[in-house]
């Protein structure tokens, strides 16, 4: 996917001027947060829980090759042809391999985050293939031509009138407007083309080391659909989705829909191992799985590596009031909200992506929530340290920075340096003690006023008190 | 006992009263309460902007000034979060320090948590009308700030207190981001407003002056001149005039 | 030329060569170790977990009642008395006399009603677990509009971690599914539609031990 990360302030700005997004945004609202809370009252063990799987998912990455392997050797032995693939273009390389190998013609998709990262429904449609998205939201947004806005909830940033007009416009349907109907609409739009696909395309929630099999947690059916009727599956995933037991899902899925959508277990959990057997009937005749770096690894042994330990619930930018405002395309590229203001730069290099470890006010509500203890405000801080050293910030900000860091080391030029803001600060203020425009800081005074000084700073007056100090 | 007490920059420089009615309290309770006349920030501003080394510079002048006390109380979570959460997490290659600095975080205490360790002298203030309290950020999530300062404003005779939808939701300020990413942090700051108004507070009440300026800024931008904006303590101590 | 697997590997390695091994004080398998529940529990948590997700749980006193209950209930929702069924179930159900048109075989596009037992049922999510093969193929519970499970009451297990156990008595299957209710989804305003790309009815009939 193209990215247009580095383009945050403007991708904001346009989505706080849009009304419609405003509004859906709203009704959004913290729907998901409050399921979450429900949900997590069945747990009494929640952040022992909590403990448990950040340790499940450190486990699997400190050894991750050792698990890939492992992974790599079962799922051989179960049928599955394993491939590696470094970069975005080596991944849609080795999918249209295997497509013009076995002679496809059609695919369907089950939702793929990774896929949108490496952008491989153009480069399949490029090839003359026939691609439809299968989630609902997936969907929507493939008719849209939008990229995704939620990690769960792909296209969370559109209403019942807007999807009501895509589906008139592309099934030349009569238009309806109530939400069951057009979900009907599209199981009916869509169970053909499960029916007659050739390939069958999915990511994968986790790869389990001891049985070789990828994880599909699922609501809607359509991942059992691609996975079940076409003859090729093709499986893409990051490396770092590795865990390496059964009992260690077992603890993922405790926290994973309930931190997602707050629902005690999804519809459908899937684990697939494999093409169908020799005496079987259906099934993928063949079975494969992508194994994807795409600037994993270089995550890996730095201090950003907390943030591989993402299971994708979505739960940090249901609870992120940034994202609320905003929406999810405003970070530009494939992973909204918090977790994608980390993931984002450290995938594709900071300089691409310079303000999005800005995008936050370090709140810290998506850390309290975050099902695996990523420490998501110190990873943006640390991505602002590497900001500084890397020269990425404005010199405007550089100088302020330096400027105050001096002055607070340096207390006599500090008090002065108070006297003369709180002098100039008064002058500006209005009759109501309110400072209207600062210039400089027009980022504060465009939609605020800056209450003025009392007059006079604390030090000063406490030192005219003549009481004891130290 | 002897109580440093750590103005915070902001408060130092835009609401004095703050740090009065911060020093009275604890005056009040029977505290010697020394005024570090060094002091300047944190150092919080340029942690959270990538300046690792002012953030260590501060801190170890932090540490200079302030280690000798038996406490050390600060009326904002935000700085609070800083000397205790950070300032232990800085110096991971030199054990010394880190361990230094780990035993003072255990003194350091945001003012509501101090005042309520320690029996409460009587109150003479008095303040009628009707309070909603907006929890801070990192009051609320790094030091667990949440019933202390309610159940301080609950002691005064008149206090109605009501609690605002989305209480626990960020007002937009976040230092640096309130002017980096300022359309963002102003709608942010336009729902919290939302949400205070629709309590019919008379007054709006905080424990960080970042969020305190942010929603004061933004409720007279809207033109509201009549819901007033305080610091808890300030009507703890009797200062907020009305 | 370096392959892809090698890079990557060879990178991980590098990247992780020296790096700190975690933790590893907190034990990332919990390990209370619960009594099992005994079987009215396990009984009445499953039909709790289960109705909560939107299936419809029916309880069936004996095993033989199956086939003339499935009949009634067929009846009842107004399905034609016809239906897909695991091939595994044929032996069982096809010596009853009923009214009931069955086939069995992988489901069609047609087939309204899919039929299929189930390898075990965990009481704490109100979960079904399916497994793949010849003899129970996936689409018989994926494509008809009404799928019908047939439990047995001796296959309750409490939780996923113990349907792991029972999963590992028999060769691992293509797919195992996990199945809690009837298909959903919330794609449109976050509002809760059942029936998506699956199933939009869910029943279980839960069946004791008596023969």
């Amino acid at each position: 996917m193209h990215s247009k990360a580095d383009h945050f302030k403007e991708n904001s700005r346009r989505q706080l001027g849009d009304a419609t997004l405003q509004q859906n945004m709203r009704r959004f609202g913290g729907r998901f947060a409050q399921a979450r809370a429900v949900a997590m009252e069945e747990l009494p063990d929640l952040e022992a829980l909590r403990d448990q799987a950040a340790a499940i998912r450190d486990r699997s990455l400190y050894q991750l090759d050792e698990w890939l392997l492992r992974f790599e050797a079962q799922a051989k032995n179960a049928g599955i042809t394993v491939h590696w693939a470094a970069t975005g273009a080596e991944v849609n390389r080795i999918v249209l391999e295997i497509a013009q190998a076995a002679d496809v013609r059609k695919v369907v998709k089950s939702k793929s985050m990774v896929s949108e990262e490496t952008g491989l429904n153009e480069a399949l449609i490029g090839a003359g293939l026939h691609v439809v998205e299968t989630d609902l939201g997936e969907y929507i947004l493939q008719l849209a031509e939008e990229p995704p806005s939620h990690l769960i909830a792909p296209a969370l940033h559109k209403n019942v009138e807007e999807v009501a007009d895509l589906f008139a416009a592309h099934h030349h349907t009569p238009r309806q407007t109530d939400i069951p109907s057009l979900c009907r609409e599209a199981r009916v739009q869509l169970r053909p083309h499960f029916l007659d696909a050739d390939m069958g395309i999915t990511g994968g929630n986790f790869l389990i080391a001891e049985t070789g099999s990828v994880v599909l947690v699922t609501n809607e059916g359509n991942g059992r659909m691609v996975t079940t009727l076409p003859r090729v599956h093709v499986a893409i995933t990051g490396i770092e989705k590795v865990l390496p037991t059964l009992d260690d899902l077992t603890t993922l899925l405790k926290l994973l829909p309930r931190s997602a959508t707050g629902q005690s277990i999804t519809n459908y959990v899937s684990l697939l191992t494999g093409p169908r057997h020799d005496d079987e009937r259906e099934g993928p005749s063949q079975s494969h799985i992508i194994l994807v770096d795409g600037g994993r690894s270089e995550v890996l042994g730095t201090a950003l590596q907390p943030a591989l330990r993402c299971i994708r619930c979505g739960a940090c930018m249901n609870h992120c009031p940034v994202y609320q405002n905003i929406g999810g395309q405003a970070y530009g590229w494939v992973y909204p909200g918090p977790i994608g203001a980390i993931l984002t730069p450290a995938y594709l290099g900071l300089d691409q992506a310079r303000d999005l470890p800005q995008a936050a006010t370090l709140c810290g509500a998506c850390e309290v929530v975050c099902p695996v203890r990523i420490p998501l405000p110190a990873l943006m801080r640390e991505l602002r340290q590497q900001s500084v050293q890397q020269g990425l910030r404005p010199w405007r900000e550089r100088l302020g920075v330096r400027l105050w860091h001096w002055l607070a080391l340096h207390p006599r030029s500090y008090r002065w340096f108070s006297r003369v803001l709180i002098w100039g600060l008064s002058k500006m203020a209005n009759a109501q003690g309110m400072v209207t425009r600062l210039p400089g800081l027009d980022g504060w005074t465009q939609g605020r006023d800056m209450p003025a000084p009392q007059g006079a700073s604390f030090h000063s007056l406490y030192r005219k008190t003549s009481r004891k100090t130290s | 006992m002897r109580v440093g007490l750590w103005i915070t920059c902001l408060v130092d420089l835009m609401r004095p009263a703050i740090g009065f009615s911060a020093l009275k309290l604890l005056e009040d309770s029977g505290c010697t309460v020394v005024v570090p006349h060094l002091q300047t920030c944190c150092g919080q501003p340029g942690y959270n902007s990538g300046d690792l080394q002012s953030g260590k510079d501060l801190a170890l002048k932090f540490l200079h000034e302030c280690e000798d006390f038996d406490a050390v109380v600060v009326p904002s979570g935000s700085c609070g979060g800083m000397m205790r959460k950070h300032y232990p997490t800085l110096f991971q290659d030199n054990l010394e320090l880190q361990s230094r600095f780990t035993a003072l975080a255990g003194r350091v205490w945001e003012l509501s948590e101090f005042l309520l360790q320690r029996p409460l002298p009587p109150l003479s203030t008095r303040f009628k009308g009707r309070l909603t309290y907006h929890d801070s950020c990192s009051g609320l999530r790094e030091l667990g700030i949440r019933h202390g300062p309610r159940q301080l404003l609950q002691q005064i005779p008149g206090v109605e207190l009501v609690e605002m939808a989305d209480r626990d939701i960020c007002c937009g300020f976040g230092g640096a981001f309130s002017v980096k990413l300022g359309d963002i942090s102003t709608r942010m700051a336009e729902n919290k407003c939302r949400s205070i108004r629709a309590t019919g507070a008379h007054a709006v009440v905080g424990g960080d002056l970042g969020c305190l300026l942010t929603i004061e800024g933004r409720l007279r931008r809207e033109g509201d001149d009549q819901t007033q904006v305080w610091h808890w303590a300030e009507i703890l101590a009797g200062m907020a005039s009305h | 030329m370096i392959s892809s697997r090698d890079l990557i590997l060879q990178r991980i390695r590098a990247r992780l060569h020296g790096a700190v091994i975690h933790d590893d004080t907190i034990d990332p398998q919990p390990t209370s170790v619960l009594p099992a529940p005994s079987l009215e529990v396990l009984r009445q948590r499953f039909m709790d977990k289960a109705s909560a997700l939107g299936s419809m749980v029916h309880l069936v006193p004996t095993r033989d009642a199956v086939p003339t209950i499935l009949e009634n209930l067929l009846q009842e929702l107004e399905l034609p008395l016809q239906a897909v069924c695991w091939p595994a179930l044929a032996p069982w159900l096809d010596q009853h006399h009923t009214r009931l048109n069955l086939f069995f075989r992988p489901a069609e596009p047609a087939d309204a009603v899919g039929v299929t037992g189930c390898h075990c049922a965990i009481a704490d999510t109100g979960t079904l677990v399916l497994r793949t093969s010849a003899l129970t193929p996936g689409s018989v519970s994926l494509l008809p509009e009404t799928h019908v499970a047939l439990v047995s009451e001796e296959d309750l297990v409490s939780d996923m971690k113990a349907s792991w156990r029972h999963l590992a008595r028999e060769p691992w299957a293509r797919s195992v599914n996990f199945v809690s209710g009837p298909s959903r989804t919330a794609d449109i305003e976050q509002t809760v539609v059942i029936g998506a790309h699956g199933p939009a009815r869910v029943i279980i009939l839960l069946y004791g031990s008596a023969p």
